[in-house]
Protein backbone atom coordinates (compact mmCIF):
# COMPACT_ATOMS: atom_id res chain seq x y z
CA UNK A 1 0.00 0.00 0.00
CA UNK A 2 1.48 3.32 -1.12
CA UNK A 3 1.67 6.05 1.84
CA UNK A 4 -0.55 9.23 1.61
CA UNK A 5 -0.02 12.43 2.90
CA UNK A 6 -2.44 14.95 3.80
CA UNK A 7 -1.36 18.57 4.39
CA UNK A 8 -4.06 21.07 6.08
CA UNK A 9 -2.76 24.15 5.94
CA UNK A 10 -3.31 28.21 5.07
CA UNK A 11 -1.72 31.00 4.86
CA UNK A 12 -4.17 33.18 7.11
CA UNK A 13 -4.83 32.30 10.98
CA UNK A 14 -8.33 31.77 12.01
CA UNK A 15 -9.70 30.12 8.78
CA UNK A 16 -10.26 26.52 10.67
CA UNK A 17 -7.52 24.55 9.57
CA UNK A 18 -7.55 22.95 12.52
CA UNK A 19 -10.69 22.27 12.82
CA UNK A 20 -10.83 20.38 9.30
CA UNK A 21 -7.53 18.42 9.93
CA UNK A 22 -9.45 17.10 13.19
CA UNK A 23 -12.96 16.50 10.96
CA UNK A 24 -10.59 14.55 8.38
CA UNK A 25 -8.96 12.11 11.45
CA UNK A 26 -12.00 11.87 12.91
CA UNK A 27 -13.24 11.01 8.96
CA UNK A 28 -10.73 8.13 8.53
CA UNK A 29 -11.04 6.81 12.21
CA UNK A 30 -14.78 6.21 11.80
CA UNK A 31 -13.37 4.53 8.46
CA UNK A 32 -11.21 2.35 10.70
CA UNK A 33 -7.92 3.38 8.85
CA UNK A 34 -4.92 4.21 10.85
CA UNK A 35 -3.12 7.74 10.76
CA UNK A 36 -0.60 9.63 12.45
CA UNK A 37 -0.92 13.11 12.68
CA UNK A 38 2.14 16.01 12.83
CA UNK A 39 1.09 18.75 14.27
CA UNK A 40 3.31 22.21 13.03
CA UNK A 41 1.55 24.10 15.79
CA UNK A 42 4.56 24.11 17.83
CA UNK A 43 5.17 24.73 20.29
CA UNK A 44 1.54 24.38 21.44
CA UNK A 45 0.11 22.14 19.18
CA UNK A 46 -3.76 22.47 19.00
CA UNK A 47 -4.54 19.39 16.87
CA UNK A 48 -2.45 17.38 19.30
CA UNK A 49 -4.50 18.55 22.37
CA UNK A 50 -7.10 16.49 20.83
CA UNK A 51 -5.64 13.61 19.51
CA UNK A 52 -2.46 13.09 21.94
CA UNK A 53 -2.27 9.14 21.69
CA UNK A 54 -1.71 9.64 17.60
CA UNK A 55 -0.33 12.95 17.14
CA UNK A 56 3.22 14.45 17.45
CA UNK A 57 4.07 18.51 17.65
CA UNK A 58 6.95 18.91 15.48
CA UNK A 59 8.64 21.93 13.84
CA UNK A 60 8.45 21.60 10.15
CA UNK A 61 11.26 23.79 9.76
CA UNK A 62 13.70 21.90 11.51
CA UNK A 63 15.44 18.81 9.43
CA UNK A 64 15.06 16.36 12.12
CA UNK A 65 11.51 17.40 12.39
CA UNK A 66 11.33 16.73 8.43
CA UNK A 67 12.95 13.54 8.61
CA UNK A 68 10.45 12.37 11.24
CA UNK A 69 7.82 12.59 8.62
CA UNK A 70 9.18 11.83 5.54
CA UNK A 71 12.45 9.49 5.98
CA UNK A 72 9.56 6.98 8.17
CA UNK A 73 7.54 6.84 5.21
CA UNK A 74 8.88 3.56 3.57
CA UNK A 75 8.55 1.93 7.20
CA UNK A 76 5.87 3.09 9.06
CA UNK A 77 3.28 0.47 9.66
CA UNK A 78 0.66 3.59 9.25
CA UNK A 79 0.01 4.44 5.86
CA UNK A 80 -1.60 7.77 6.21
CA UNK A 81 0.08 10.99 7.53
CA UNK A 82 -2.00 14.22 8.07
CA UNK A 83 0.63 17.26 8.35
CA UNK A 84 -1.18 20.63 9.91
CA UNK A 85 0.48 23.03 8.80
CA UNK A 86 1.28 26.03 11.35
CA UNK A 87 -1.43 29.29 10.63
CA UNK A 88 0.68 31.39 7.79
CA UNK A 89 3.04 29.02 6.85
CA UNK A 90 1.26 27.17 3.97
CA UNK A 91 3.58 28.99 1.19
CA UNK A 92 6.96 28.19 3.48
CA UNK A 93 6.29 24.95 3.96
CA UNK A 94 5.33 23.89 0.25
CA UNK A 95 8.50 25.68 -1.07
CA UNK A 96 10.66 23.93 1.79
CA UNK A 97 9.18 20.29 0.43
CA UNK A 98 9.74 21.64 -3.28
CA UNK A 99 13.38 22.24 -2.28
CA UNK A 100 14.01 19.01 -0.64
CA UNK A 101 12.34 17.25 -3.28
CA UNK A 102 9.15 15.82 -1.68
CA UNK A 103 6.97 17.49 -4.35
CA UNK A 104 8.94 15.79 -7.04
CA UNK A 105 8.92 12.81 -5.19
CA UNK A 106 5.10 12.83 -5.22
CA UNK A 107 4.76 13.69 -8.89
CA UNK A 108 6.92 10.45 -9.88
CA UNK A 109 4.53 8.54 -7.85
CA UNK A 110 6.95 7.22 -4.96
CA UNK A 111 3.77 8.36 -2.49
CA UNK A 112 0.13 9.97 -2.61
CA UNK A 113 0.71 14.11 -1.83
CA UNK A 114 -2.63 15.86 -1.36
CA UNK A 115 -3.05 18.94 0.39
CA UNK A 116 -6.27 20.49 1.48
CA UNK A 117 -6.15 24.36 1.18
CA UNK A 118 -8.30 25.85 3.85
CA UNK A 119 -9.91 28.90 2.78
CA UNK A 120 -11.77 31.82 4.43
CA UNK A 121 -14.37 34.54 3.45
CA UNK A 122 -11.75 36.98 3.08
CA UNK A 123 -10.32 38.91 -0.30
CA UNK A 124 -6.55 37.57 0.47
CA UNK A 125 -7.73 33.88 0.70
CA UNK A 126 -8.03 34.39 -3.57
CA UNK A 127 -4.93 35.59 -3.64
CA UNK A 128 -3.11 33.05 -1.85
CA UNK A 129 -4.66 30.21 -4.42
CA UNK A 130 -3.28 31.83 -7.20
CA UNK A 131 0.28 31.55 -5.29
CA UNK A 132 -0.13 28.06 -4.22
CA UNK A 133 -0.98 26.82 -7.61
CA UNK A 134 2.72 26.58 -8.29
CA UNK A 135 3.38 24.57 -6.19
CA UNK A 136 0.42 21.84 -6.87
CA UNK A 137 1.05 20.32 -10.33
CA UNK A 138 0.93 16.44 -9.86
CA UNK A 139 -0.47 16.69 -6.58
CA UNK A 140 -4.05 16.23 -5.32
CA UNK A 141 -5.25 20.12 -4.38
CA UNK A 142 -8.46 20.52 -2.44
CA UNK A 143 -9.96 23.72 -2.05
CA UNK A 144 -12.31 23.86 0.96
CA UNK A 145 -14.30 26.35 1.68
CA UNK A 146 -15.25 26.89 5.26
CA UNK A 147 -17.88 27.96 6.66
CA UNK A 148 -17.57 26.81 9.96
CA UNK A 149 -16.49 29.47 12.14
CA UNK A 150 -17.73 32.78 10.46
CA UNK A 151 -21.50 34.10 10.38
CA UNK A 152 -20.56 36.98 7.57
CA UNK A 153 -21.03 35.55 4.17
CA UNK A 154 -18.08 35.20 1.74
CA UNK A 155 -16.78 38.64 0.82
CA UNK A 156 -15.83 37.41 -2.61
CA UNK A 157 -18.44 37.79 -5.45
CA UNK A 158 -18.94 33.88 -6.30
CA UNK A 159 -17.93 35.32 -10.08
CA UNK A 160 -14.96 35.85 -9.01
CA UNK A 161 -14.29 33.02 -7.14
CA UNK A 162 -15.25 30.32 -10.07
CA UNK A 163 -12.78 32.47 -12.07
CA UNK A 164 -10.03 31.81 -9.69
CA UNK A 165 -10.90 28.47 -8.76
CA UNK A 166 -11.10 27.72 -13.29
CA UNK A 167 -7.25 28.65 -13.15
CA UNK A 168 -6.14 26.31 -10.98
CA UNK A 169 -5.06 22.88 -12.58
CA UNK A 170 -6.72 19.59 -11.21
CA UNK A 171 -8.12 21.22 -8.41
CA UNK A 172 -11.00 19.83 -6.34
CA UNK A 173 -13.60 21.35 -3.93
CA UNK A 174 -15.34 20.84 -0.51
CA UNK A 175 -17.50 22.56 1.43
CA UNK A 176 -17.21 22.72 5.23
CA UNK A 177 -20.64 23.26 6.17
CA UNK A 178 -21.31 25.68 9.17
CA UNK A 179 -21.62 24.03 13.22
CA UNK A 180 -23.61 25.57 15.28
CA UNK A 181 -21.32 28.03 17.42
CA UNK A 182 -22.22 27.23 21.29
CA UNK A 183 -21.28 23.11 19.93
CA UNK A 184 -18.22 24.16 18.07
CA UNK A 185 -17.02 25.66 21.47
CA UNK A 186 -18.18 22.94 23.62
CA UNK A 187 -16.12 20.37 21.83
CA UNK A 188 -13.54 22.35 22.11
CA UNK A 189 -13.97 23.05 25.79
CA UNK A 190 -14.13 19.33 26.16
CA UNK A 191 -10.46 19.09 24.26
CA UNK A 192 -12.55 15.33 22.72
CA UNK A 193 -12.70 14.32 19.25
CA UNK A 194 -15.78 15.24 17.27
CA UNK A 195 -16.92 11.39 17.26
CA UNK A 196 -16.59 10.95 21.19
CA UNK A 197 -18.64 14.53 22.19
CA UNK A 198 -21.00 12.39 19.97
CA UNK A 199 -20.66 9.52 22.26
CA UNK A 200 -20.63 11.45 25.37
CA UNK A 201 -17.22 10.66 25.89
CA UNK A 202 -14.72 12.63 27.44
CA UNK A 203 -10.97 13.48 27.35
CA UNK A 204 -10.14 10.48 29.98
CA UNK A 205 -12.64 7.80 27.80
CA UNK A 206 -15.28 7.78 30.66
CA UNK A 207 -18.95 8.73 30.02
CA UNK A 208 -19.58 12.31 29.96
CA UNK A 209 -22.69 14.66 30.20
CA UNK A 210 -22.83 16.40 26.94
CA UNK A 211 -25.52 18.26 25.64
CA UNK A 212 -27.78 15.99 23.91
CA UNK A 213 -28.53 18.89 21.47
CA UNK A 214 -24.98 19.87 21.01
CA UNK A 215 -24.20 16.43 20.62
CA UNK A 216 -26.86 15.83 17.70
CA UNK A 217 -25.43 19.12 16.44
CA UNK A 218 -22.25 17.89 15.98
CA UNK A 219 -23.53 14.72 14.73
CA UNK A 220 -25.29 16.08 12.03
CA UNK A 221 -22.69 18.09 11.08
CA UNK A 222 -20.11 15.17 10.92
CA UNK A 223 -22.31 13.86 8.57
CA UNK A 224 -22.46 16.20 6.11
CA UNK A 225 -18.86 16.73 6.51
CA UNK A 226 -18.61 13.28 5.63
CA UNK A 227 -20.31 13.44 2.23
CA UNK A 228 -17.53 16.01 1.19
CA UNK A 229 -14.79 14.32 2.26
CA UNK A 230 -15.98 10.94 0.66
CA UNK A 231 -15.96 13.45 -3.22
CA UNK A 232 -12.56 13.67 -2.65
CA UNK A 233 -10.03 11.52 -4.68
CA UNK A 234 -7.76 11.41 -1.56
CA UNK A 235 -10.19 10.15 0.04
CA UNK A 236 -10.62 7.20 -2.44
CA UNK A 237 -6.85 6.21 -2.76
CA UNK A 238 -7.01 5.84 1.06
CA UNK A 239 -10.20 4.25 1.36
CA UNK A 240 -9.02 1.49 -1.33
CA UNK A 241 -5.82 0.91 -0.08
CA UNK A 242 -7.52 0.07 2.81
CA UNK A 243 -10.11 -2.00 1.45
CA UNK A 244 -7.07 -3.70 -0.64
CA UNK A 245 -5.02 -4.22 2.53
CA UNK A 246 -7.77 -5.43 4.58
CA UNK A 247 -8.84 -8.18 1.56
CA UNK A 248 -5.03 -8.92 1.44
CA UNK A 249 -4.96 -10.03 4.84
CA UNK A 250 -7.59 -11.97 4.62
CA UNK A 251 -6.60 -13.75 2.00
CA UNK A 252 -3.47 -14.74 3.83
CA UNK A 253 -4.84 -15.46 7.12
CA UNK A 254 -7.63 -17.90 4.42
CA UNK A 255 -4.40 -19.34 3.20
CA UNK A 256 -3.08 -19.60 6.41
CA UNK A 257 -6.32 -21.83 8.19
CA UNK A 258 -5.73 -24.10 4.55
CA UNK A 259 -1.98 -24.80 5.41
CA UNK A 260 -3.26 -25.47 8.96
CA UNK B 1 -56.44 25.09 25.27
CA UNK B 2 -55.15 21.40 25.29
CA UNK B 3 -51.63 22.36 26.62
CA UNK B 4 -53.19 23.95 29.52
CA UNK B 5 -55.84 21.02 30.04
CA UNK B 6 -52.80 18.37 30.29
CA UNK B 7 -50.62 20.82 31.92
CA UNK B 8 -53.50 21.32 34.66
CA UNK B 9 -54.83 17.86 35.31
CA UNK B 10 -50.83 16.29 35.01
CA UNK B 11 -51.13 17.68 38.62
CA UNK B 12 -53.29 15.01 39.54
CA UNK B 13 -50.41 11.96 38.50
CA UNK B 14 -47.80 13.93 40.08
CA UNK B 15 -48.25 16.75 42.52
CA UNK B 16 -45.37 18.76 41.24
CA UNK B 17 -47.01 19.13 38.00
CA UNK B 18 -45.17 18.89 34.91
CA UNK B 19 -42.37 20.53 33.63
CA UNK B 20 -44.01 23.16 30.97
CA UNK B 21 -42.16 25.01 27.78
CA UNK B 22 -43.90 27.70 26.21
CA UNK B 23 -42.55 29.14 22.76
CA UNK B 24 -45.50 31.50 22.29
CA UNK B 25 -43.31 34.93 23.30
CA UNK B 26 -46.50 36.81 23.35
CA UNK B 27 -47.40 35.69 26.67
CA UNK B 28 -50.73 35.15 26.09
CA UNK B 29 -50.61 31.40 26.83
CA UNK B 30 -49.86 28.69 28.86
CA UNK B 31 -48.06 30.65 30.78
CA UNK B 32 -50.79 32.59 31.97
CA UNK B 33 -51.63 29.78 33.93
CA UNK B 34 -48.31 28.29 35.24
CA UNK B 35 -46.30 31.14 35.42
CA UNK B 36 -44.00 29.32 38.06
CA UNK B 37 -43.77 26.17 36.28
CA UNK B 38 -43.31 27.60 32.68
CA UNK B 39 -40.18 28.19 31.01
CA UNK B 40 -40.36 30.62 27.97
CA UNK B 41 -38.51 29.46 25.33
CA UNK B 42 -36.99 31.22 21.60
CA UNK B 43 -36.25 28.38 19.92
CA UNK B 44 -33.87 30.41 17.40
CA UNK B 45 -31.54 30.47 20.53
CA UNK B 46 -29.11 27.35 21.12
CA UNK B 47 -29.73 28.00 24.85
CA UNK B 48 -33.33 27.67 25.31
CA UNK B 49 -33.07 24.56 22.57
CA UNK B 50 -30.78 23.16 25.33
CA UNK B 51 -33.55 24.29 28.12
CA UNK B 52 -36.22 22.77 26.28
CA UNK B 53 -34.66 19.16 24.69
CA UNK B 54 -31.92 18.53 27.54
CA UNK B 55 -34.09 19.35 30.29
CA UNK B 56 -36.63 16.57 29.42
CA UNK B 57 -34.12 14.31 28.73
CA UNK B 58 -32.80 15.51 32.34
CA UNK B 59 -35.95 14.45 34.43
CA UNK B 60 -37.20 11.27 32.24
CA UNK B 61 -39.48 10.20 35.29
CA UNK B 62 -41.75 13.79 35.06
CA UNK B 63 -44.23 14.99 32.66
CA UNK B 64 -43.07 17.55 29.97
CA UNK B 65 -45.80 19.77 28.20
CA UNK B 66 -44.17 21.69 25.26
CA UNK B 67 -46.97 24.09 23.90
CA UNK B 68 -45.94 25.42 20.45
CA UNK B 69 -47.48 27.80 18.58
CA UNK B 70 -48.24 27.65 14.99
CA UNK B 71 -45.01 30.07 13.98
CA UNK B 72 -42.25 28.20 16.00
CA UNK B 73 -44.14 24.54 14.85
CA UNK B 74 -41.69 24.38 11.46
CA UNK B 75 -38.63 25.43 13.70
CA UNK B 76 -39.39 23.00 16.77
CA UNK B 77 -39.73 19.87 14.33
CA UNK B 78 -36.32 21.18 12.39
CA UNK B 79 -34.95 20.72 15.64
CA UNK B 80 -36.10 17.84 16.30
CA UNK B 81 -35.03 16.22 13.57
CA UNK B 82 -31.51 17.15 13.39
CA UNK B 83 -30.54 16.41 16.52
CA UNK B 84 -32.78 12.77 16.39
CA UNK B 85 -34.50 13.83 19.43
CA UNK B 86 -36.55 10.71 19.21
CA UNK B 87 -33.39 8.43 19.74
CA UNK B 88 -32.33 10.17 22.52
CA UNK B 89 -35.96 10.17 24.05
CA UNK B 90 -36.45 6.65 23.44
CA UNK B 91 -33.19 6.24 25.18
CA UNK B 92 -34.15 8.14 28.42
CA UNK B 93 -37.39 6.08 28.58
CA UNK B 94 -39.53 9.46 27.17
CA UNK B 95 -42.26 8.76 25.83
CA UNK B 96 -43.77 11.12 23.43
CA UNK B 97 -47.27 12.07 22.38
CA UNK B 98 -47.84 14.77 19.69
CA UNK B 99 -51.07 16.81 20.01
CA UNK B 100 -51.95 18.51 16.97
CA UNK B 101 -54.61 21.04 16.67
CA UNK B 102 -56.36 20.70 13.62
CA UNK B 103 -58.01 23.89 12.40
CA UNK B 104 -61.23 23.06 9.53
CA UNK B 105 -58.98 24.01 6.71
CA UNK B 106 -56.94 22.00 4.45
CA UNK B 107 -53.05 23.48 5.25
CA UNK B 108 -54.10 22.91 9.03
CA UNK B 109 -55.07 19.48 8.15
CA UNK B 110 -52.29 18.90 5.62
CA UNK B 111 -49.69 20.16 8.31
CA UNK B 112 -51.22 17.73 10.80
CA UNK B 113 -50.03 15.20 8.06
CA UNK B 114 -46.91 16.22 7.66
CA UNK B 115 -46.04 16.39 11.20
CA UNK B 116 -47.98 12.67 12.11
CA UNK B 117 -44.78 11.52 9.86
CA UNK B 118 -42.08 13.64 11.16
CA UNK B 119 -41.51 10.79 14.42
CA UNK B 120 -42.83 7.51 13.68
CA UNK B 121 -42.31 6.29 17.02
CA UNK B 122 -43.99 8.57 19.05
CA UNK B 123 -48.11 8.79 19.68
CA UNK B 124 -49.79 10.82 17.26
CA UNK B 125 -52.99 12.45 18.27
CA UNK B 126 -55.11 14.83 15.81
CA UNK B 127 -57.07 17.33 17.98
CA UNK B 128 -60.47 18.73 16.17
CA UNK B 129 -61.69 21.31 18.43
CA UNK B 130 -65.46 21.55 17.71
CA UNK B 131 -65.38 25.07 18.61
CA UNK B 132 -63.39 26.38 15.96
CA UNK B 133 -65.06 24.18 13.47
CA UNK B 134 -64.46 20.65 11.93
CA UNK B 135 -62.35 19.97 9.05
CA UNK B 136 -63.85 16.49 8.30
CA UNK B 137 -66.54 19.34 6.80
CA UNK B 138 -64.31 21.08 4.78
CA UNK B 139 -63.65 20.36 1.28
CA UNK B 140 -60.53 18.41 0.15
CA UNK B 141 -59.63 18.57 4.57
CA UNK B 142 -61.51 15.66 4.88
CA UNK B 143 -59.82 13.19 2.53
CA UNK B 144 -56.49 14.47 3.80
CA UNK B 145 -57.57 13.78 7.16
CA UNK B 146 -58.43 10.09 6.46
CA UNK B 147 -54.64 9.79 5.57
CA UNK B 148 -53.29 10.50 9.06
CA UNK B 149 -52.48 7.48 11.25
CA UNK B 150 -52.85 8.35 14.33
CA UNK B 151 -52.98 6.59 17.55
CA UNK B 152 -56.29 8.25 18.90
CA UNK B 153 -57.90 11.11 18.03
CA UNK B 154 -59.30 14.06 20.34
CA UNK B 155 -62.87 15.82 19.30
CA UNK B 156 -62.98 18.44 21.93
CA UNK B 157 -66.87 19.43 22.48
CA UNK B 158 -68.02 22.74 22.07
CA UNK B 159 -68.60 24.81 25.07
CA UNK B 160 -71.12 27.60 25.28
CA UNK B 161 -69.79 30.93 25.89
CA UNK B 162 -71.07 31.38 29.23
CA UNK B 163 -69.49 27.68 30.27
CA UNK B 164 -66.30 28.68 28.95
CA UNK B 165 -65.91 32.06 30.85
CA UNK B 166 -66.35 29.76 33.93
CA UNK B 167 -62.99 27.56 32.88
CA UNK B 168 -61.45 31.19 31.95
CA UNK B 169 -61.86 32.52 35.53
CA UNK B 170 -58.66 33.17 36.98
CA UNK B 171 -58.84 30.61 39.81
CA UNK B 172 -60.20 28.04 37.59
CA UNK B 173 -58.55 24.36 37.57
CA UNK B 174 -59.76 21.16 35.58
CA UNK B 175 -57.95 19.52 38.81
CA UNK B 176 -59.58 21.39 41.32
CA UNK B 177 -63.18 20.58 39.79
CA UNK B 178 -62.63 17.03 39.81
CA UNK B 179 -61.53 17.61 43.25
CA UNK B 180 -64.78 19.04 44.20
CA UNK B 181 -63.21 22.46 44.94
CA UNK B 182 -65.03 24.30 42.68
CA UNK B 183 -68.44 24.32 44.76
CA UNK B 184 -68.75 28.04 44.19
CA UNK B 185 -69.88 27.13 40.03
CA UNK B 186 -73.15 26.37 39.88
CA UNK B 187 -73.65 22.82 39.49
CA UNK B 188 -75.43 22.64 35.49
CA UNK B 189 -72.04 24.60 34.33
CA UNK B 190 -69.42 21.68 36.95
CA UNK B 191 -71.84 19.40 34.95
CA UNK B 192 -71.29 20.71 31.56
CA UNK B 193 -67.38 21.12 32.26
CA UNK B 194 -67.33 17.62 33.90
CA UNK B 195 -68.96 15.89 30.91
CA UNK B 196 -66.80 18.37 28.44
CA UNK B 197 -63.50 16.29 30.61
CA UNK B 198 -65.53 12.58 30.63
CA UNK B 199 -65.86 13.01 26.99
CA UNK B 200 -61.81 13.87 26.50
CA UNK B 201 -61.51 11.46 28.93
CA UNK B 202 -63.51 8.76 26.24
CA UNK B 203 -60.90 9.35 23.86
CA UNK B 204 -57.79 9.20 25.67
CA UNK B 205 -56.57 5.57 24.06
CA UNK B 206 -55.95 2.71 26.55
CA UNK B 207 -51.76 3.24 26.25
CA UNK B 208 -52.68 6.33 28.31
CA UNK B 209 -53.88 4.28 30.82
CA UNK B 210 -51.95 5.88 33.36
CA UNK B 211 -52.60 9.18 32.75
CA UNK B 212 -56.33 8.11 33.19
Amino acid sequence: MKHTIILVGADKGGVGKTTIARALLDFLHRKNILVRAFDTENPRGTLHRFYPGISEIIDLGDVASQMKVLDTLTTSDIKVTIVDLKAGNLSTALDTFEKIGVLEAARNGEFNLALVHVVGPAIASLDEMGEVAKYTDGIAYVVARNFINETNFFEWDERTYKKYFANLANAREIEVPKLNEMAYEQVDLAGVTYSNFVSNINAKGAASNFSFVLRGYVRKWLSDIDVEFEKLEVVKWVMDAARESTSISSENSDENSDDE
Amino acid sequence: MISRLYSDLLHLRDPRGPKIYDTDLSGNSVVTRFPSKTLMLDLAKVGDQLKLFDGVLAEPERDHVVDLSADMLTRFFSIFKEINFEEGAAEAGVEITIHHIVDPSVPSVRTALETSRIAPSASFVPVRNLAIGDCLVVPGAAEIYQKIEFDSEIVMPNLEPEVQAWTEAPDFTWSGLLLGRHDDIPYEIRLVITNFLQSIYDQTDAREEEFK
